[in-house]
């Protein structure tokens, strides 16, 4: 990467192994974070084949339930704590928030370099305590299975407790930092929409992380000196462990997805060099989700033996929390309309989600109806559901972020040709893996199964298919990013023709203190304007 | 609602497309894949609301040369954005009524509806018939009811969270240690359908089935004489093949010599078997007494440790006739 001498950047401003794990840069600490997600990503991923692998036939094909178990439990517990819930805000969220509000670092530069390594040490224990014993609970890890089994429970919860606080510790950086870091002029409406959305995470981050950190920490508590909570031997109640669980677990649901949201509400007005259309009401829905969120935790618990009236509660509330979902997507297409739509990489990822993130929230439709989800709980048709919302929402939002702020990140172009073939592979592959999933849930296959009846086989063997294919497109995704780097042609300051600061007023890749003047704020976030907006190099709007 | 069911189930015939759920066999269930089908259509519709306009949209306005600019910059509507507010909301209310309509009748059963106390445990069912004092329990367990006559289940759990989840019922209920969960129906169809275990509860999660049997009123009775019939007075060959099936022992063990999740008890007496944790013993009858009393002390090797113990379940007699059943079978 010599080319970066020549030109000042903050890749270039001090060099060795120490400037980067000592480095107080929020763009520095983005790409670790970005680095590290998706080395746990590609851990993730590989239990994930190997799932996907033992469900080629019913009963045994190479692995035993135990490892079965512990696969599944893996997969999901890596791909949530240390993929999903830190993904975008951690790794994008550190790069581009600081340059989308024209400051020049977030607010506590140290403490986001402290949530980094509380990220790094939780996630090496978690990953640790797989060689000592892995857990085989399932990453919810519902009581009493998880006080009983001999695995080890306690140091894999320990690790998702420390977890949180990287959590906690970058929402209230993020939160403090649009609070008072926004550049002169910059009132809340001038706001980029990522911005939005990434203070709606980061307020779910802060307000339900604690409850999950207290969930784990009395499961460790009971385990460890069997004081009866959850355990019904000891005096305890299990239904009460999934209320606090889901209490954290189902806001989490929306930092997941809300960073997703928010990339694709730039992705879309980018590459069709139009105003988004509606704002403000994309901007409130993202606070409307937020709140709603933590009224909704009970529909995982419909047939959990909470009163009926509580289930009915539950799903009025989760109706609810619908209806600011779909009003995104309806504003995302409208924003389409009249536009110049370019399909370039990230484009396809934004288009993809659009496609499978509303596949994603229909099927939640179907789970928030009583009747239906008693039916529906617990299977396939939950499992494909969650992951048409996660990966083809969540992930497909955060492959396209990826792509879109790779040249300023690295100030390199990454290879188009190759940028499309990966996304049609992992579209394609997606799609086969979990669409035939729904198809199983409703005839009745439930999850985590190690063994099913013959007739599911050939759907089976097709899913298998799918994850195959869709681990090759990540794997050309990896490929074109990492020759991206190293071959990739010099990026200039915007080369998608972008509106916000980090395009507008940052070169590629920015300097160590992102511009060179204090950007003045006088417009609104997407002005594509009636004057030709075909800025090459540094602007100099409201400098 | 109950006219839109109506409608409904003459637009869509039973079968229709593919079937996406296993069939139905009581009300409840027929009424749950009406709701289900009302909402496949109307997301059907709704998804093609979103992707068609995408494509099209997509297709009509892509950009032609790199600098092509978007051809207007409207950013609001505001009665387009209140339409696809407060549709959704008038939508979504539907839904939510519907589904809770369906959903209270689970919970209440109707008076005169017989009771069945179903135990959960690692990893098998036990229900106890409270009318008939008959008790079926063990992998694969056979839970017969009569047809159209409502049942309600009143469960538990002796260890950890599991579900019971009839498909074709379109029932499912968690059962949970430490406190009670009920859940009714009413079965109209004749036949056999599969009971799973719906929440994971540890290795064997996936093999811990069971059948609910659905019979005439006739046939229920001849199954519960069956069930009940003095075993005293049977001889032990006849007694020990009875006790094979109601015990559940054939669900692991075959008669046929096929690999279950046990040895198959065809030629095993009197054979020489390998344990998984080293040694081997002779298959005797000393042997076969042990392991239905305390099968964790020995499994046999390449399966799995899932035998469940008898003791107290079984009588002396009970015993003798199982081995009897065993011996029969052996080369």
């Amino acid at each position: 990467m010599t080319i970066y001498e020549n030109k000042p950047s903050y890749l270039n401003e001090q060099k060795g192994l120490t400037s980067w794990l000592f480095t107080l840069d929020h763009k520095r600490i983005g790409i670790m974070y970005l680095a590290s997600i998706f080395f746990f990503f590609i851990v993730g991923g590989i239990f994930a084949l190997l799932l996907r692998t033992e469900l080629l036939t019913p009963g045994k094909t190479f692995l035993e339930a135990k490892s079965y178990n512990q696969f599944f439990t893996l997969h999901g517990t890596i791909m949530v704590f240390l993929v999903i819930i830190p993904g975008i805000p951690a790794s994008l969220g550190n790069f581009v928030l600081p340059l989308q509000l024209g400051a020049k670092d977030v607010a506590f530069p140290r403490l986001n370099l402290m949530s980094y390594y509380i990220y790094v040490f939780g996630s090496l224990l978690a990953v640790f305590s797989i060689f000592l014993g892995a857990i085989d609970t399932g990453w919810t890890f519902y009581a009493p299975y998880s006080l009983q089994t001999q695995e080890k429970v306690v140091m894999m919860v320990t690790a998702a407790f420390i977890l949180g606080f990287s959590s906690i510790f970058t929402g209230i950086n993020f939160i403090s930092t649009i609070h008072k870091l926004r550049a002169p002029g910059m009132n809340w409406f001038k706001m980029p929409l990522f911005v939005w959305g990434i203070y709606a995470t980061s307020i779910i981050q802060v307000m339900a992380t604690p409850v999950l950190g207290i969930t784990l920490a009395l499961i460790v508590v009971e385990r460890l000196i069997k004081i009866g909570i959850f355990d019904p031997t000891l005096g305890g109640d299990p239904i009460l462990f999934q209320h606090f669980f889901w209490f954290y677990s189902h806001p989490a649901v929306y930092i997941m997805i809300l960073p997703g949201m928010a990339i694709i509400s730039e992705l879309i007005t980018t590459f069709s060099q139009k105003k988004i259309f509606g704002y403000r009401l994309i901007a409130f829905s993202s606070i409307a989700i937020a709140i709603i969120s933590f009224l909704v935790w009970g529909h995982h618990m419909f047939v959990s033996g909470q009163s009926a009236l509580i289930g009915m509660i539950f799903s009025a509330l989760t109706f609810l929390v619908a209806i600011p979902s779909g009003i995104k997507v309806f504003n995302w297409v409208a924003t389409l309309y009249k536009g110049s739509i370019s399909f370039a990489t990230p484009m396809l990822y934004a288009l993809s989600f659009l496609f499978l993130f509303t596949i994603g929230g229909l099927t939640g439709v179907f789970l928030a109806v009583l009747s239906v989800d008693v039916h529906l709980h617990d299977t396939y048709f939950v499992v494909a559901h969650f992951h048409y919302v996660m990966v083809g929402g969540t992930f497909m939002a955060f492959l396209g972020g990826v792509y879109y702020w790779w040249p300023k990140m690295f100030g390199k172009m990454y290879d188009e040709r190759i940028g499309q073939l990966g996304a049609w592979l992992v579209f394609l592959g997606f799609n086969l893996t979990f669409f035939v999933q729904f198809y199983l849930g409703s005839q009745g296959m439930p999850r985590r199964y190690y063994n099913y009846l013959q007739q599911f086989q050939t759907l089976h063997v097709i899913s298998t298919m799918g994850a195959y294919l869709l681990g090759l497109g990540f794997l050309v995704v990896l490929i074109n990013w990492i020759h991206a780097l190293f071959y990739g042609k010099v990026a200039p300051a915007n080369p998608f023709h972008a509106t916000t600061l980090e395009w507008t007023h940052a070169s590629s890749p920015p300097i160590a203190h992102n511009f060179v003047r204090q950007p003045i704020v006088t417009e609104e976030p997407y002005c594509y304007g009636d004057e030709p907006h075909h800025i090459h190099g540094l602007a100099h709007k409201g400098a | 609602m109950k006219n839109l069911n109506e409608l409904l189930q003459m637009v869509i015939p039973k079968g229709w497309l593919f079937s996406t759920l296993p069939m139905g066999i009581s009300d409840h269930a027929s009424e749950v894949d009406t709701l289900y089908w009302f909402l496949i259509i109307t997301c059907l519709i709704l998804f093609l609301l979103v992707v068609i306009p995408l494509i099209i949209i997509s297709i009509k306005y892509r950009r032609k040369t790199p600098l092509q600019r978007a051809i207007s910059q409207i950013d609001h509507n505001f009665w387009m954005e209140s339409l696809w507010t407060f549709l959704p909301f008038i939508y979504l209310t539907i839904l939510f009524v519907w589904g809770f309509q369906q959903f209270l009748p689970i919970y209440i059963a109707p008076t005169g509806a017989k009771e069945l106390r179903v135990v959960g445990q690692k990893w098998q069912w036990s229900v106890d018939y409270v009318d008939e004092e008959i008790n079926v329990a063990g992998v694969g367990a056979t839970i017969a009811v009569p047809v159209g006559q409502p049942i309600k289940l009143v469960m538990s759990s002796q260890d950890v969270i599991h579900s019971f989840y009839i498909p074709n019922l379109r029932l499912k209920q968690d059962v949970v240690p430490g406190k009670y969960t009920t859940m009714s129906f009413r079965a109209d169809r004749e036949g056999e359908y599969p009971i799973l275990c719906a929440e994971y509860c540890g290795d064997l999660h996936s093999q811990m089935l069971a059948k609910l049997k659905v019979l005439p009123a006739e046939g229920y009775a001849s199954w519960v004489n069956e069930m009940k019939s003095a075993d005293q007075e049977m001889p032990l060959l006849e007694l020990g093949t009875k006790l094979s099936e109601k015990l559940g022992c054939l669900a692991c063990h075959s008669t046929d010599g096929t690999a279950k999740l046990a040895p198959s008890f065809k030629g095993i007496y009197g054979k020489k078997e390998e344990f998984s944790g080293g040694g081997s013993a002779i298959i005797n009858d000393d042997y076969i007494r042990q392991h239905i009393l305390e099968p964790q002390k020995t499994t046999a090797k390449g399966y799995p440790p899932i035998m469940p113990s008898f003791q107290g379940r079984v009588t002396e007699r009970g015993i003798s006739a199982l081995i009897a059943f065993i011996k029969s079978l052996a080369e």
